[in-house]
């Protein structure tokens, strides 16, 4: 099991409030479950949940330590950082 | 009577706002996400309806679209509160001589045709 | 006159010298070829410029034009243009801008104005329907923007200058409203003209050809924009700020000076903090659906908080990690009047050259108490803050330090670090006003930002830079906002970046490079619509003028085009699309040799697809786009290019 920190941005962080969790998990895909459950959980509590589109992360932008990764089954590692982000654009 | 902002349609876009000569559509709260109409003022131009980019705004029932207005050059006596009324100042002429609509200027808010004391201003419609 | 709608079918023309006005002649046919906007006014000032000309010459023109769709009632139409020889890079600067100048302009009865001369004492030029007076602005001068704005009244909508405008800071930029024509030191050029503020009344709006027909469109295009995983769920939500983090996870963050693509305390600055921390309410320009604009609170104000570039560029750029700081500095950025870009980007070059010891401008990495006053002494000229104010160029030339001057034909970088987006790369040195993020194609868009296409190869890059340039250079003719552009990226791809599909169309859009290239010479190819790009519908329901895709891209070509070859009589060299060293030949990432921008080799395939011998449009290349310029005039600027 690693103890990893996932961290969360775009319109994930703004649909959750969630800003940073730390999970224990082996794979990413074991860490996306938890991290769905945790925020399933905290939105009943709050009454949020209709509001969050994609809880399963399937459409995230996912980053372990600043690395693109496509992979659902990477094996994660103590002390990794896992960012979540969603497409974006401007100016 | 009056138009009105149907409130799930309006996105906040402020284009009413901004274009309604007579100061009558404000926002509905303070973070401008909505707006409405105050009835009160409203002169029914349309202006605002036209700029609305969602169709969010209706005129009230039975509401025409005013095509032309004219003066009758036998009953207007020059007084020229058609002129000062007017914020285009479509109506010309000189004061104590019979006044014309210049109809370019003209935006068709029918200000006029309601403010003219002697009946003088007629406005025709579209069906 | 104009036989179309949608135009209100006059042009302004000013002389602030002699106080006089008239009517610009602009005709059918000139709409036709030009259509509005910034191709308009590229085509104005392309047929008035010589090559001597300056950016502080009496007869330098300040030509301000609206597109056919602003006030008919499209979504996110407000946009109006303000082109003029810039004083910051000596060739044409077109700077855009939201606020509410230009739908005023069309209610005064004008689709653009043409301003010439100078004035010999302040002044405030007021536009009405009626006439246009030359009103004393003594009072005025002096005045922040917003103070100036406060002071005039009866309009509709109003352009004003700052103290930094009246003291001639290179990049200083025009505000309407809370919005600006940032770019290329407009600001500037009014201020040298003695052009205090202008405003316009009017009680028209412009006729439609077929109202019911634009009215259908206008809801659907309105839906579009407010379902779009870009302009109806990021920008509304983060605005523009929302960037910073998908920036730094994608290694183009601009951190010290571009030295790096990422910035540790990048979470402190980024869209996310500004958002739950620090946002008060949304925003809009007028005609807006997206609504993306960050009011935000300084002292007991509340005003219009930071957009990306001003957060990554006095944030990750000059190592500063207070967010208060930065919303704080882009309102007494805003009030005086300046480019908050050049001006960053001239803070970090400052910076950098006295970490190196060649000279101490007194700000320096990591120091922030100081850089209030220092923009204050920019703005006023005083002290070291006058050596930013003619911009890193200037200051490289006398100081050295060219490596790390970044900036592109002497206009300052956005704050999109380049090395981990080649395309990008490419797009800052081609784009025609200078270091220009969004003329430049905004490349990062597909370069890992809204679609992941592989940002460090160069291949196809080049033709998907001129798709978009041209593409983005139509939609802003139109009036329209740009971000109305990225609604082109079909929503269901962004959507799904993991989905097998997404990654197979991606990984083969580096190698339909020929292909895309094929479009952007054939032009007139496509000639329908497409639903992803309402503003073809647009132009055909509010104007009547015949309007498909192919028509917004010849637009787009021919204004692209138009600019480039004006650029050329002004003096730009042959070898002018450059970029810093820092960002060509050292790497970002020293375990990486493909993070530098291989300019050369993309500047290549782009010259040949664009036509271009070397940076210059051939004659045949004009011709057939219907460029009408005297060959000698031609002849004379090809040669002094190559010398």
């Amino acid at each position: 099991m690693a103890k990893v920190t996932v961290k969360l941005f775009g319109v994930y962080r703004m649909d959750t409030h969630l800003a940073k969790a730390e999970i224990e998990a082996q794979k990413l895909d074991e860490l996306l479950e938890i991290l769905h459950t945790q925020i399933e959980q905290k939105a009943k509590s709050e009454g949020t949940a209709a509001q969050i589109k994609d809880l399963s992360f399937k459409d995230a932008t996912i980053f372990i330590n600043g690395e693109r990764c496509r992979k659902r089954r990477q094996k994660l590692g103590d002390g990794d950082e896992i960012w979540i982000l969603s497409p974006a654009s401007g100016g | 009577m009056g138009f009105s902002i149907n409130e799930e349609k309006c996105v906040g876009c402020g284009a009413c706002a901004f274009t309604c000569m007579f100061k009558c559509i404000k926002p509905l709260n303070d973070d401008k996400s909505k707006y409405i109409i105050h009835t009160d003022h409203c002169m029914e131009c349309a202006q605002c309806m036209d700029i609305c980019p969602n169709s969010a705004i209706e005129p009230p029932e039975g509401w025409h679209r005013l095509k032309r207005v004219s003066i009758d050059p036998e009953k207007c006596n020059g007084c020229a509160s058609c002129h000062f009324v007017c914020l285009a100042r479509a109506p010309q002429g000189e004061r104590g001589q019979v006044y014309e609509i210049v109809q370019e200027k003209c935006y068709h808010c029918g200000v006029c045709v309601t403010h003219c004391k002697q009946n003088a201003i007629s406005a025709e419609y579209y069906d | 006159m104009t036989d179309y709608q949608g135009y209100m079918g006059k042009v302004l023309f000013v002389d602030l010298s002699k106080q006089t006005y008239g009517e610009f002649p602009w005709t059918d046919k000139d709409r036709r070829r030009t259509l509005g906007g910034k191709v308009m006014a590229a085509d104005i000032l392309l047929h008035h410029i010589t090559p001597e000309m300056k950016a502080f010459d009496e007869d330098n023109w300040l030509v301000i034009t609206t597109g056919p769709l602003t006030g008919t009632g499209c979504p996110n139409t407000s946009r109006f243009n303000i082109s003029t020889i810039s004083p910051l890079t000596g060739i044409l600067t077109s700077s855009n801008c939201g606020g509410d100048f230009g739908l005023a302009l069309k209610r005064a009865g004008y689709d653009g104005a043409v301003i010439t001369g100078k004035s010999e004492t302040p002044v405030h030029l007021r536009i009405t329907e009626k006439e246009v007076t030359f009103e004393d602005a003594g009072k005025l001068w002096g005045m922040t923007t917003g103070e100036t704005q406060k002071n005039i009244h009866r309009t509709h909508g109003m352009l004003a200058i700052g103290p930094a405008g009246e003291n001639k800071v290179l990049y200083a930029c025009v505000f309407s409203g809370e919005r600006t024509a940032g770019r290329g030191g407009v600001g500037a050029v009014f201020g040298d003209k003695k052009l205090k503020a202008v405003s316009a009344f009017g009680t028209k709006l412009p006729k439609i050809a077929n109202r019911e027909k634009l009215k259908e469109l206008n809801v659907k295009w309105t839906k579009l924009l407010q379902t779009h995983p870009l302009t109806g769920r990021q920008l509304p939500r983060l605005g523009t700020a929302g960037l910073v983090s998908p920036m730094q996870a994608h290694s183009i963050l601009a951190t010290k000076n571009f030295s790096a693509g990422r910035y540790d305390d990048f979470e402190m600055i980024s869209g996310e903090e500004l958002a739950e921390n620090h946002l008060v309410s949304n925003a809009a320009c007028t005609t807006c659906v997206i609504r993306c604009a960050r009011m935000c609170k300084v002292d007991d104000k509340v005003v219009k908080g930071p957009e990306l570039e001003t957060l990554g560029l006095l944030g990750a750029n000059i190592l500063n990690n207070d967010i208060e700081k930065i919303i704080r500095w882009n309102y007494e950025i805003d009030e005086l009047g300046m480019d908050s870009i050049s001006c960053a980007g001239s803070v970090a070059f400052a910076m950098e050259l006295a970490e190196k010891g060649v000279h101490d401008f007194g700000v320096h990495f990591g120091e922030t108490d100081n850089l209030s006053q220092m923009f204050r002494d920019i703005a006023y000229r005083e002290g070291e803050g006058n050596y930013l104010a003619d911009g890193s160029k200037r200051m490289s030339e006398q100081f050295g330090g060219e490596e790390y001057a970044i900036h592109a034909k002497g206009m300052e970088l956005a704050a999109y670090e380049p090395r981990h987006a080649v395309g990008h790369g490419l797009g800052y040195a081609t784009s025609n006003r200078g270091g220009c993020h969004l003329n430049a194609g905004y490349m990062v868009v597909v370069e890992g930002l809204g679609l992941e296409v592989d940002s460090l190869t160069p291949h196809g890059k080049a033709a998907l830079a001129i798709t978009f340039q041209n593409l983005m250079e139509a939609v802003s003719a139109c009036g329209s906002c740009l971000f109305t552009s990225y609604a082109v990226l079909p929503g269901f791809l962004i959507d799904k970046p993991n989905m097998k599909a997404t990654r197979a169309i991606l990984t083969a859009f580096p190698y339909v490079g020929p292909v895309v290239n094929l479009l952007n010479h054939f032009t007139k190819i496509p000639q329908m619509n497409i639903p992803l790009v309402p503003h073809g519908y647009a132009v055909k329901y509010a104007t009547g003028m015949r309007s498909t895709m192919a028509s917004l891209l010849t637009w787009g070509t021919y204004g692209y085009n138009a600019e480039r070859i004006a650029n050329i009589i002004l003096g730009q060299k042959a070898d002018a699309d450059k970029l810093p060293k820092r960002l060509t030949e050292e790497l970002q990432d020293p375990n990486n040799p493909k993070t530098k921008v291989p300019l050369e080799q993309m500047k290549k395939v782009y010259y040949r697809a664009r036509g271009w011998k070397k940076g210059i449009p051939t004659w045949h290349r004009l011709k057939s786009l219907g460029i009408d310029i005297d060959k000698s005039v031609y002849d004379e600027a090809l040669a002094r290019a190559w010398r």
